[in-house]
């Protein structure tokens, strides 16, 4: 089991220097992805998911620092390396798609020319005409129909699901094993959002890829994936199979989110929100960070030592809670 | 002249001889307004266009490294080159100038015009001594050019430099943190592409537009830095003409800048589009 380790995060933990002082906004982040697996982030807005990410990616913002922890990809902690060598590991190794596909591709700059140019990072050596052809190829290989003729394309001549498929050709020009997709289908409409996730499905099958899919839905994240963790101001509470989860969920946090979620069975009445908001982490915190919000709080939830462990000796189902369901 | 008709009868006398290029004739150079102006353009767009130039080969990388580097010692030399030079007025800058390098270290020559007392104007081909002496092969002459151009045209630059460093900055900025630059870093595009090829040329825009704004601040300056200077242009031509109440050179030269104006903005409209594909399309 070990050895098919892909994407381990371990306790980490990131600050942003701000305005207003430092900001706590990760607090020792667990993750574990294997080889092919399909993993879900689930959380509300601003609860970490995406800083996650930018910070394994090496990718984070000028003002956000890594205080704890390691980030290891196939054995290698990617926080020792040199940034020239994590650029080069970043779009061959690993690679991801963003939400807003519009704005996430270089608006004067043809989208074939914009796959040429990840090819042409990775592999110093492709001459010209191999690499235009390859990028049709890409492009061919995300449905694009016609791709010669998209090739010469701006992106504001596409609409957003094609915005979004060069995106994906983009990220997988260079084969990655590990694709992370930061709410990719943020932004589109509910059929073009299917057939984004179809997509990026059947890709990732048929080349073996591992998904780290970033959402706030809990039902798309059953739908695509295999595991799914439950994030909260920038705590990991709950990580646990599809199935364990929807069968019980043991966080009062991940309860609540699963009854604000729209399933076959429940009503519209029946959806209830989640009382409270998101903790304002410029203020010291309790070692949990959601026992303000939680009405199963007991005294020693707010004690320091809070850690993701093992629910009934079950190592596939990880919780952080001192009293859980 | 028709100066007894009327006013209708005046204006359309004007416009006639405007249509077949007659501006009306200077009383002080005794000469047609046409002549002269055209006699005297090179000087002031071979002056504009050498500091437009100088501004353009320090503001740019100056505003790129202050983007690149927020808050080091670039971008603090940067704000203050940019107020200073917005809030000095090009006059006073070109007298301090003078003061230094003429009267106190002797560096720069007489501010007397576009060439010293010795040399002679190369043959006339374009009507910018830097170009026509090269062409002729004759150094000495652009030696003197060069170093008659060099005072005015830094006054001018440090001028255009202040908005021109500003926006490359401000531009610069905004694209490096929009989210293409985020998904072109995450692809492991090198740090050189990104800035240039992704960055650099989705900045330009505003800066193209505003190198056509300074340029035409520049036609208007240069009246007061062509007295300064001795230099003879169309600028100290109107103002000279302005003195005297001399109309007719006033009008050509309000005229001409005008006609200048939207030269440039057809220019500035042209790089646009060649710099962006959808200015294309919305025109
Ligand atoms: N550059 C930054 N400077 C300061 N704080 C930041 C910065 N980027 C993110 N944060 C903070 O980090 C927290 C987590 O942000 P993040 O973008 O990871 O949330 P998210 O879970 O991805 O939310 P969303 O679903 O809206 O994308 C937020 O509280 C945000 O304010
Ligand atoms: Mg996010």
């Amino acid at each position: 089991m070990h050895t098919n380790l892909l994407l381990s995060v371990q306790n980490l933990s990131v600050a942003f220097d701000t305005r207003h002082g430092r900001v706590a906004v990760l607090d020792k982040v667990n993750l574990n992805l294997h080889k092919g697996e399909t993993l879900a982030i689930v959380g509300e807005s601003g609860s970490g998911k995406s800083v996650t990410a930018y910070a394994a990616l090496g990718i984070l913002d000028p003002a956000g620092k890594i205080t704890n922890g390691k980030v290891e990809f196939e054995g290698r902690n990617l926080l020792e390396l040199s940034s020239q060598e994590m650029r080069k590991l970043r779009g061959r190794d690993f690679a991801m798609i963003f939400q807003n596909p519009r704005t996430a591709l270089n608006p004067i700059r043809k989208v074939g020319r914009q796959i040429e140019d990840v090819l042409q990072a990775h592999n110093p050596g492709m001459g010209a005409k191999a690499r235009k052809e390859a990028a049709i190829e890409q492009l061919a290989s995300v449905k694009i129909t016609d791709p010669t003729r998209r090739y010469n394309a701006y992106p504001y001549e596409l609409s957003g699901g094609m915005c979004q498929r060069v995106m994906i050709a983009i990220a997988l020009a260079c084969k990655p094993r590990l694709l992370i997709a930061d709410e990719p289908t943020t932004g589109l409409d509910v059929t073009t959002q299917v057939v984004i996730m179809d997509l990026v499905h059947e890709l990732a099958q048929a080349h073996g890829m591992a998904t780290l899919l970033i959402t706030h839905d809990l039902g798309l994240a059953a739908d695509y994936c295999s595991r799914i963790a439950v994030m909260h101001a920038g705590q990991v509470l709950e990580d646990a199979p599809v199935a364990t989860l929807f069968k019980g969920a043991r966080h009062p946090y991940t309860a609540r989110l699963m009854a604000a979620t729209l399933q076959p069975g429940i009503t519209l009445e029946k959806l209830v929100s989640i009382p409270g908001q998101l903790p304002d982490l410029r203020q010291p915190q309790p070692s949990c960070r959601f026992s303000t919000r939680c009405e199963r709080c007991l005294p020693q939830c707010k004690e320091p030592g809070l850690a993701l462990m093992p629910y009934s000796n079950n190592t596939s189902h990880l919780i952080a809670c001192r009293n859980p369901l | 002249m028709g100066l007894n008709e009327s006013l209708f009868s005046q204006f359309w006398i004007y416009l006639k001889d405007l249509l077949q290029g007659d501006m009306g004739r200077s009383f002080t150079t005794g000469q047609p307004v046409t002549q002269d102006l055209m006699e005297r353009l090179p000087a002031s767009l071979e002056l504009t266009l050498l500091g437009l130039f100088i501004a353009i080969i320090v503001g740019l990388p100056l505003g790129m490294l202050a983007a690149t580097h927020p808050n080091s010692w670039i971008d603090h030399i940067c704000r203050l080159l940019t107020t200073s030079g917005v809030c000095l007025p090009t006059f006073f800058t070109g007298l301090v100038l003078i003061y230094i390098f003429y009267y106190l270290l002797g560096w720069a020559p007489a501010p007397m015009g576009r060439l010293d007392l010795f040399s002679s104007p190369p043959q006339d081909v374009t009507g910018f001594y830097l170009i026509d002496s090269a062409l002729a092969g004759e150094w000495a002459i652009f030696r003197s050019a060069l170093a008659q151009l060099i005072l005015p045209s830094i006054t001018l630059a440090l001028f255009a430099l202040a908005p021109l460093a500003r926006i490359t900055r401000a531009g610069l900025l905004g694209v490096l943190n929009s989210d293409f630059i985020r998904s072109a870093k995450a692809a492991g595009l090198p740090r050189r592409v990104i800035l240039v090829r992704y960055a650099l040329r989705n900045s330009l825009l505003p800066v193209v537009n505003t190198m056509g704004m300074v340029f035409s601040y520049l036609l208007g300056i240069n009246v007061l830095v062509e007295k300064v200077f001795a230099w003879p242009g169309i600028g100290s031509y109107a103002l000279e003409a302005l003195i005297a109440s001399d109309y007719a050179p006033v009008q050509g030269f309000v005229l001409s800048i005008a006609v200048l104006y939207v030269l440039l903005n057809l220019i500035v409209d042209l790089l646009c589009s060649l710099i962006d594909p959808r200015v294309e399309r919305a025109a």
